[in-house]
């Protein structure tokens, strides 16, 4: 009998079987077959509309917490598909023994984060269920806003187009796993976790072609997505990959590939080339852009692979998430 | 009188090495009529006289050199009176059932051309007969033509088109054929592509790197003696530590350097010209520069095999580095535009011709191992030779994929496996592209069209992925398992043998990383019987690279309280952030894979002991680490046949049963081992001392296991360390067990390819 597996929610290839296999095969419509993030629809007065539900351990961690991510979730799944956030529902499902204070502390995030991206929290619900039911707590958000002229699909994905990321890649993997771990690197690493609408309205312009942002499954998940929908190829530099170097170090330690690792506050932007420098020098005026930089071109070439041309030259490909790296040197 | 006609068969290789003129000469010499042609299926000879028994006998006694006959057929037939007897021209078949040939290095008869002012081949660096030069490498589809081969770009002139009609001469029938006025041509230029007059003699003298071009591919070609010049290679080719392979002029002068034993010289010296990986004499070492083979007490020593060799060699030195032209973790490069383009920088001087390789093909490299040859990497000179099996019948053409690291594949269609040339490491995607090409290519050469694949059942190795696209039946192999059967097959055994796999990692049933393993079992299936116990191996591939991380993360396991309190100065060149880290690993599991690799053992034993903590090529802890423990054996142990001596210097081991399988502990032999560190021995005597301990448990182990009398098999690529081999075949001896191990293939990952067909034949 097949089974759920951790690695069904990972946002690797075993989620993108699920989604398409049981999900789009018995749900499946116009609007969720085009797998976006947030949907625009039609006839509801340009209104678009994203969900998305949150479990993480530790629920507090440095940069943030299950309440901040909950909101910043949700905006962003917006944000990047061109529309503006302006009201959030909140869920939660709570386990029988959660300290109340550390609840409160968690709401008192939520609406940090909420007045920041300019959002209200319009309804919610609450359920508790019983001591190990569920692991102290879990939210559901569902983010509501309306539809700019903003187009940003996949579709318009060109081979010559710019890939862009508009900061360092992983710190929110990496800040969770230490944090879980107990693993002390030289300068500890904070989550990225940030609502990313204000960035955006800084810098899009219409030879912005697509964006999204690269959570679980990292930056090679989110393009490999991306290059199999717009039928492209996409190649990456090594030395372009901004990394904190507390990032870069754990990677190296632990045999993590930052390409994989979660980012809850950057946004992959794919531009044309004619509007990439003014992009960027938009980007980095921002406090949440300074550290945006290219990292790789669209190419023709077989649609959906993504190669990465290393510090060495030479090039590796770069496929979805799929399950853990095991050792392969014999 | 007896029957006065037959008609003989032969198959094998028996096309393009000479064989119709030598049977034309010997019926000549016998009286015998009749007629001998190439056909779809070999050679045939009518035969008709009143010596046929004789002329059959010495056919097959006096084949060619080069030739191999794998089937012979004789049936009576009635005499049709031939008056004469004649080569009669090879029927154009389609799809011809021949094998084809390796390339071979030049032969005495035609350095002799090179060395005759009077010859039309004097100086000729493409010079070749039907007893030598190209083959694998310049054909592009069977039967072996010249029209199918890129020789084809090439007009005979008209003595060359003599002698390739001549049966009396030398060159009859050698597709390669051409001399000065009708064949391909070297020229030389400089990094901007200016032409400069000669083949290069004066600019390797004068230190400069010269990409050449060759048989099977480019290599970067510089004086050996130049310190100066191996370190510029050194450094442009971005080679951290690996060693170089040396051209010598000759096996006099290579003695100079390395010791050569009577089957290394007939290695050397054979048709395939392979790299021999030699000793070297330690009085020595000041002709060649260092940087040749930093921290290794060996040499990979070639001879020259093709004419352009011969040529190079008028210059004033006689060693010459002869790298593969590769950049780092990318293949091969076989053409002028490529070697003009990647090699920019890194070459100074580019000596290239107009002849286009078609099968890039690396030097091959063995070493000779208790007597026998052991292969590092097979390719030109070996490949496309098959592996003829009379125990296994395939019916459904099947593709081995092989292995990610050191890759080669496998085809194999009835009683025959070609086992593709070493094409390299598959995580680099231009690897993976020339692994596409050439398995399209191999296709052509050896003739078979896969319908069904084999793979690994890692499931993250690039070709697992390519395997599991292919529309056919597929069969997943587990790593050592195929390393297994890899040498069952190769000695044509089909019974279940005791297998001791001992490897760096492969993708094990329970989802551990194996490596070293004790397996009963053969093509149909097996038992997994006794393994090193499972460590912790931290940051999995990236740990690799840093043995001594391993080391600590397997101290810190095995040893608690004080023990693991004295090991602290061991640690020193550990980072207290990497400390922290290693300790974090080792108590909650994160990025800690269980693994029980042999080769991780021998890599954090090297960095324990300070031989190498930070590795640079693939396998340097450990052959760096066995290095140090055979200089011990060279100083100190010329009597170490004693098995008293033998028992006094061995580490304890522990042997424990766990469910029902039989597990190697280690944790005496650190204790003991970090003992005589903190002791002050020499790493010299603990790397030795440690060799002979696993050479041991090995040996007691397959005797605790009780798996009847039949031979053991010795597979995995751990078993290219000599020293540790040599040890194990002595305690086999000692203990009358019987080994087998590879003889055709590698013993490490390039013998995966053929193991995971005869498997995949089972269950398919
Ligand atoms: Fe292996
Ligand atoms: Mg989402
Ligand atoms: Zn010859
Ligand atoms: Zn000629």
């Amino acid at each position: 009998m097949e089974r759920i597996m951790l690695a069904h929610g990972s946002g690797g290839r075993l989620s993108h079987e699920l989604i398409l296999n049981l999900f789009q095969k018995h749900l499946g419509n116009a609007h969720l077959n085009q797998m976006n993030d947030a949907v625009l629809l039609p006839g509801m007065e340009r209104i678009a509309v994203s969900t998305d539900s949150f479990v993480v351990s530790p629920l507090f961690f440095r940069g943030g917490n299950i309440g901040k991510l909950a909101v910043c979730g949700t905006v962003n799944d917006l944000a990047v598909s061109g529309a503006i956030p302006k009201f959030i529902t909140l869920a939660l499902i709570l386990e029988e023994g959660l300290p109340i204070e550390e609840l409160e502390q968690i709401i008192k995030s939520v609406a940090g984060t909420a007045a920041e991206a300019g959002v209200l929290v319009v309804c919610g619900d609450t359920k508790v269920v019983e001591r190990g039911s569920a692991d102290r707590i879990f939210i559901n958000t569902t983010g509501i806003g309306y539809i700019t002229d903003r187009l940003v699909e996949p579709k318009r994905i060109q081979p010559g187009d710019e890939i862009i990321i508009t900061g360092t890649i992983g710190d929110h993997g990496i800040a969770i796993l230490s944090e879980r771990e107990g693993l002390e690197f030289q300068t500890p690493v904070l989550s990225d976790c940030a609502p990313l609408n204000k960035l955006i309205d800084t810098f899009y312009l219409p030879g912005v072609k697509c964006m999204r942002d690269p959570t679980r499954g990292g930056v090679a998940t989110t393009l490999n997505e991306l290059a199999q929908q717009a039928g492209v190829s996409m190649l990456l530099k090594e030395e372009l990959l901004p990394l904190l170097p507390s990032v870069e170090s754990a990677c190296e330690m632990l045999g993590l590939d930052p390409l994989y690792l979660a980012n809850e506050g950057k946004a992959l932007v794919i531009v044309a080339p004619e509007v990439a420098d003014e992009v960027l020098l938009k980007m980095q005026s921002h406090p949440l852009g300074q550290n945006a930089t290219r990292i790789g071109i669209v190419q023709e070439g077989k649609s959906g692979l993504v190669l990465l041309e290393t510090f060495l030259g030479g090039k590796r490909f770069v496929g979805m998430l799929e399950g853990e790296h095991l050792p392969r040197i014999c | 009188m007896k029957n006065e006609a037959k008609t003989i068969f032969f198959n094998g290789i028996v096309q393009g090495v000479g064989f119709r003129p030598f049977v034309y000469k010997l019926a000549e010499e016998l009286g015998i009529n009749g007629w001998v042609n190439n056909s779809s299926h070999g050679v045939t000879i009518h035969a008709e006289g009143n010596k046929l028994d004789l002329f059959y006998d010495r056919l097959l006694k006096e084949v060619p050199s080069l030739a191999k006959i794998v089937t012979a057929q004789v049936i009576d037939v009635e005499p049709r009176y031939y008056k004469t007897f004649k080569i009669v021209e090879s029927k154009a078949e389609s799809k011809a059932d021949v094998l084809i040939s390796p390339d071979v290095a030049t032969c005495r008869d035609c350095l002799a051309d090179m060395a005759d002012s009077n010859s039309r081949f004097y100086q000729f660096p493409f010079t070749n007969c039907t007893n030598c030069g190209p083959r694998y490498t310049i054909i592009h589809d069977v039967p072996y033509d010249r029209a199918l081969t890129t020789m084809s770009e090439f007009r005979m002139c008209k003595s060359c088109e003599e002698d390739y009609v001549n049966p009396r001469n030398r060159r009859f029938h050698a597709q390669p054929i051409a001399c000065k006025n009708c064949g391909p041509k070297f020229q030389l230029t400089d990094g901007s592509g200016r032409s400069l007059p000669g083949l290069g003699v004066d600019q390797l003298s004068q230190g400069g790197i010269l990409a050449v071009k060759g048989l099977g591919g480019f290599h970067l070609v510089c004086d050996a003696r130049n310190v100066e010049a191996v370190r510029r290679l050194r450094e442009r080719k971005e080679r951290g530590f690996k060693p170089f392979a040396v051209m010598a002029r000759s096996i006099a002068v290579a003695r100079e350097q390395v010791n050569i034993l009577i089957k290394e010289e007939e290695l050397l010296t054979s048709s395939s010209a392979p790299i021999v990986i030699l000793e070297r004499k330690l009085a020595s070492r000041g002709g060649l520069s260092e940087d040749i083979a930093p921290g290794i007490q060996t040499l990979g020593i070639l001879l020259p095999y093709a004419p352009i060799h011969y040529r190079l060699f008028e210059g004033p030195y006689d060693f010459l580095i002869m790298t593969s032209a590769n950049l780092s973790g990318r293949p091969l490069i076989y053409s002028n535009d490529e070697a003009l383009a990647e090699l920019q920088g890194i070459a100074d001087y580019f000596l290239m011709h107009n002849r286009d390789i078609y099968h890039p093909c690396d030097d091959s490299v063995v070493q000779l191992i208790g007597d026998e040859i052991v292969f590092h990497r097979r390719a030109r000179g070996y490949v496309p030779l098959p592996i003829l099996m009379s125990s296994y019948q395939v019916e459904t053409p099947l593709l081995g994929v092989g292995g990610e690291l050191k890759n080669s594949f496998c085809l194999v269609a009835g009683q025959r496996a070609f086992v593709s040339q070493y094409i390299g490491d598959m995580e680099g995607y231009e690897n993976l592209q020339r692994f596409h090409q050439e398995l399209e290519s191999f296709q052509r050469v050896v003739n078979i069209v896969p319908s069904a694949v084999a793979h690994d059942k890692h499931p993250n190795y690039q070709l697992t992925n390519f395997a599991l696209e292919q529309p056919w039946p597929k069969c997943a192999v587990q790593h050592h398992h195929a390393h297994l059967v890899s040498v069952l097959g190769e000695w044509d055994r089909t019974e279940p043998t005791l297998g001791v796999i001992c490897d760096g990692t492969g993708y094990g049933d329970d989802h551990c990383i194996w490596g070293f393993e004790f397996l009963y079992g053969n093509s149909s299936g097996y038992e997994r019987k006794a393994h090193l116990e499972y460590l912790g191996l931290p940051g999995g591939d990236a740990g690799a690279k840093h043995p001594l991380r391993i080391a600590y993360a397997y101290v810190k396991t095995l040893l608690r309280g004080e023990a693991w309190e004295k090991t602290k100065p061991l640690w020193r060149p550990l980072s207290n952030m990497e400390r922290r880290i290693l300790d974090r690993q080792v108590d909650t599991g994160v990025q800690l894979f269980q693994t029980s690799s042999a080769g991780r053992l021998f890599d954090a034993v090297s960095a324990l002991i300070g031989v190498c903590i930070k590795v640079t090529y693939e396998g340097q802890a450990a052959i760096e680490l066995e290095s140090v423990g055979a200089g011990f054996l060279q100083d100190h142990l010329e009597d170490e046949e004693s098995s008293q001596k033998n028992s006094q210097v061995l580490y304890s081991f522990e042997t424990r049963v766990e469910e029902g399988v039989l597990i190697l502990g280690v944790r005496a032999l650190f204790e003991d081992l970090i003992q005589d560190v903190l002791l002050g021995v020499s790493k010299e005597e603990i790397s030795y001392r440690f060799h002979m301990t696993i050479a041991q448990a090995i040996v007691d182990i397959a005797l605790q296991l009780e798996v009847g009398d039949g031979p053991m098999v010795l597979s995995g690529g751990v078993f290219q360390n000599r020293l540790l081999t040599e040890a194990v075949l002595r305690n086999c001896q000692r203990h009358g067990i019987k080994v087998l191990r590879s003889r055709s293939l590698p013993p490490g990952d390039g013998g995966l390819a053929f193991g995971q067909i005869l498997i995949a034949n089972e269950v398919l």
